[in-house]
């Protein structure tokens, strides 16, 4: 298993060094000048080139990139070019709303899910599952733009039960976190689905109810148990998909999450935040997919022999 | 399962930081659609920064509710010469921590703009860099500059700050410098800033109001939603223009309007070999229907533009005729111009995704097509928009000339000494008769010599159209019933908050 995972973990180097390298040629490649941003429209051309002299942007690309890896490894991502704060700040700032809302995305993925595709696995073929497919279906077809918005205007305006936007109490998670979940809870209602089918055919499922063993203890105990291993993945996968892509839903809720960090930082060319946050979310693909594997590994002791 | 999620939403109320309204009879909440970039006087470049500023600080000179000049902290100003210029200053005004406002902080003020040690340059240093010395006696300010520029006296704005704090870097944090303003900001996070009232300010009459929270809300929908349900008191500006029937229609609402100084154009490549033509330009401008797009797009909301300036100020030339919609004179000018084919020629026009300004691209498109010219619309993102339009990569394109209330824009978008990246002649206009006329504007100290000067500009630009002036899009403020006392201010600014009750 150690072995397994210093595997794993040496693997993750050439993806860093080139998500660094990549992070540090960003205000290269995309157009705009960043003095522009610092400077505004009505800067001289001899005060941006003061500007770009003083950041260091005058310099050769490569030495850039090395100047990039040197504060990134001293855990130093810059100074932002508009509000000069720390980007580290900014970020550990953002992050904690960000993780709390996928969290509770998550869980409510998980909840309305998992039964929604076991109900649809038991009754697999009936109007039940027809039912339950249908509305997985309209789940993962539904943008999340177009739900927060509907969200708002029934449960908020509508009905008056729950806040518009903002992250404050518990209220305030609900609508957010049905908007990112319920794709989700789309996604894990199918794949419990077919797992469960599938599950349900094994001989040990057979054995056990020959044995008398009660419905919903097979059902519980023996199918659900060997169903979520796939589940394990497909959690693991979309936990970073929610963590970097709650942009719209940040947007939309007025959620103060990294989502919309980074999308402000994109609108005014503020690149030590772009490249922070770029970083920051590779790192969180790299972490969750490494501790999926491990997980998996663990849960399924077939995967490290076939490793090793 | 659901006895499990009602457990964990209780514990995310306990851990979460409660950033609720804070409520109160006497709180005023706004939605703003971007947060300040920075909460600094010295380095606002943006409105909304401005906007903050106007509310904190106080200034030597301040705009009226039709953008023009009024005396602020400045109780008085002269131009001894065009290259010397004295502000007398109010007595016994105070910053909140109850120090007297002196001529000393209002010299320290604009003397760090002349500071080259600093992390991050001023983006308002390049306009200070002009005044060579600033002496100070009692309560009487002279500033001298290096050339003259009697446009210079808007840049009287800056919010003052003490002497003690005037050198140090970019103010990020609230509460590290006192102010002289009606308000003083007390909170500020990426979703909310929170301003309380200044109970030391005596410059005008105190707010009537004891708190102000922006909250900062990215999203349209969710802002309209926000104030429909009472979570947010005013928006400015901040709803989409198609909702405004609807809204005015609502019993809780109210939408006041006011003219802006804002003023829409679409600007033409003139080195483009199509463009460079002035009847081509001119037919452009004949085929364009601005009552219709002013009509469905805008939603009455503007006002047809002839010049960048607006009708407030003293320098707008009132003898400018509006462009009439004439397609059929359209048609004759591109004939004339060696254009007669069904389909004369092809453009591009690139504009921004902001939503109405791709309707307002492709209405113009479909007018243009119906006398022969075919346009690519082309939406942008506006890092590359900006990017093409500076670099000459476009034919059309169109954007607004924001909050401009001296004539002396008139250099900077059309001077041949304001190509980019030096300034904003985008259009690569070139016109030495008027770069004449402008130099000689910019350096009169006589207003009516000056004001003649800039009609004799005008009658230029409108005789050449190196742009085809739009509209002036109007203010607009979506209010909740019950708040009095709000009045737009043509430029935007939020300074009449302070008389806000509720």
């Amino acid at each position: 298993m150690l072995s397994f995972c210093i595997k794993r973990l040496i693997g993750l180097i050439p993806i860093g060094v080139g998500v660094v390298t990549l992070a540090a040629l960003l205000a290269h490649v995309v157009p705009g000048d960043p003095a522009d941003s610092i400077l505004g429209a009505y800067a001289t051309l001899e005060d941006k080139n003061a500007l770009n002299k003083q950041l260091g942007l005058d310099q050769p690309i490569f030495k850039q990139i090395l100047n990039y890896y040197k504060q990134v490894l001293h855990a130093d991502l810059g100074q932002s070019l508009i509000t000069q704060r720390d980007v580290t700040e900014l970020i550990a700032e953002r992050f904690p709303a960000t993780i709390e809302l996928a969290i509770v995305s998550i869980i409510v993925a998980i909840f309305i899910g998992v039964p929604l595709g076991i109900l649809s696995a038991l009754f697999a073929g009936g109007i039940i599952d027809l039912g339950a497919m249908f509305i997985a279906l309209l789940g993962v077809a539904m943008p999340n733009f177009w739900l927060g918005s509907m969200l708002i205007l029934f449960f908020s305006i509508h009905l008056d039960w729950l806040p518009v936007s903002e992250r404050g109490g518990w209220q305030s998670y609900i609508l957010p976190s049905l908007t990112m979940g319920t794709a989700l809870a789309s996604v894990l209602s199918r794949m419990t689905r077919n797992s469960m089918l599938d599950t349900l055919k094994e001989d040990y499922v057979r054995t056990a109810r020959a044995k008398g063993v009660p419905e919903y203890l097979v059902i519980l105990k023996h199918v659900l148990k060997n169903a979520a291993l796939p589940l394990v993945t497909i959690l693991g996968l979309q936990f970073s998909v929610i963590l970097t892509g709650a942009v719209i839903t940040e947007v939309i809720f007025d959620w103060p999450g990294i989502g919309s960090l980074v999308l402000e930082a994109v609108k005014t060319r503020d690149y030590p935040i772009i490249q922070g946050c770029l970083l920051v979310f590779s790192g969180i693909y790299l972490v969750v997919n490494l501790l999926t594997d491990i997980l998996y590994a663990w849960i399924d002791p077939r995967i490290k022999y076939k490793s090793s | 399962m659901a006895y499990a999620l009602a457990i964990t939403m209780a514990l995310l109320s306990f851990t979460a930081n409660s950033k609720g309204a804070l409520a109160g009879p006497k709180t005023i909440t706004l939605a703003w659609e971007t947060a300040p970039r920075t909460i600094d006087p010295r380095f606002t470049i943006d409105a909304k920064s401005h906007y903050l500023s106007d509310l904190q600080n106080c200034s030597l000179i301040n705009f009226d509710e039709n953008g023009q000049i009024i005396g602020s902290l400045a109780k008085s100003w002269a131009w001894l010469d065009n290259k010397n210029l004295e502000v007398i200053i109010k007595d016994n005004i105070t910053f909140s921590n109850g120090d007297k406002v002196t001529a000393q902080d209002v010299k320290a003020t604009y003397q760090f703009f002349h500071k080259t040690n600093l992390k991050k340059p001023s983006p308002l240093a390049p306009a200070f860099k002009k005044i060579t010395k600033i002496a100070t006696k009692a309560n009487k300010l002279t500033f001298t500059f290096a050339e003259p520029d009697v446009g210079f006296l808007q840049n009287l704005m800056i919010g003052i700050v003490p002497k003690k704090y005037a050198s140090q870097e970019m103010f990020t944090k609230p509460g590290s410098y006192p102010g002289c303003g009606p308000f003083t900001l007390t909170q500020l996070s990426s979703a909310q800033l929170t301003l309380e009232k200044n109970k030391k300010y005596n410059l005008s009459s105190p707010a009537k109001i004891d708190r102000v929270v922006i909250k900062i809300v990215k999203d349209e929908l969710t802002r309209y939603a926000k104030i429909q349900k009472g979570e947010v008191d005013i928006i400015e500006n901040g709803v989409n223009r198609e909702k405004l029937a609807g809204i005015e229609k609502q019993v809780q609402l109210t939408v006041v309007k006011k003219s802006a100084l804002d003023t829409t154009y679409l600007g033409f490549n003139m080195k483009d070999p199509i463009l460079r033509k002035a009847q081509v330009r001119r037919a452009i401008a004949h085929a364009i229907n601005r009552d219709e797009i002013i009509k469905y797009i805008l939603k009455n909301t503007a006002t047809k533009a002839t010049t960048i300036l607006t009708e407030g100020s003293p320098f707008y030339n009132k003898n400018l005729k509006q462009i009439k919609y004439d397609p059929a004179l359209a048609k004759k000018l591109l004939a004339q111009a060696g254009y007669k084919n069904k389909i004369r020629f092809e453009l591009n026009y690139k504009t921004t995704t902001n939503t109405t300004r791709v309707s307002i691209a492709k209405a113009i498109a479909s007018q243009l097509a119906k006398v022969g010219i075919k346009v690519k619309v082309q939406p942008l993102e506006w890092g590359k928009f900006k990017s093409d339009v500076e670099k000459g990569h476009v034919q059309m394109w169109s954007l607004s000339w924001v909050g401009f209330k001296d004539p002396d824009i008139y250099r900077y978008a059309f001077s041949s000494e304001s190509f980019p990246p030096n300034g904003g002649n985008r259009g690569w206009y070139k016109n030495t008769t008027l770069d004449k006329v402008l130099q000689e504007a910019k350096i009169a100290s006589d207003t009516k010599k000056r004001i003649a000067l800039y009609y004799q500009a005008e009658d230029i630009i409108a005789a050449e159209l190196p742009y085809v002036f739009l509209w002036h899009e109007q203010n607009f403020a979506v209010i909740r019933k019950g708040i009095k006392g709000f009045r737009l201010y043509a430029d935007g600014r939020l300074s009449s908050l302070k008389d806000v009750t509720k």
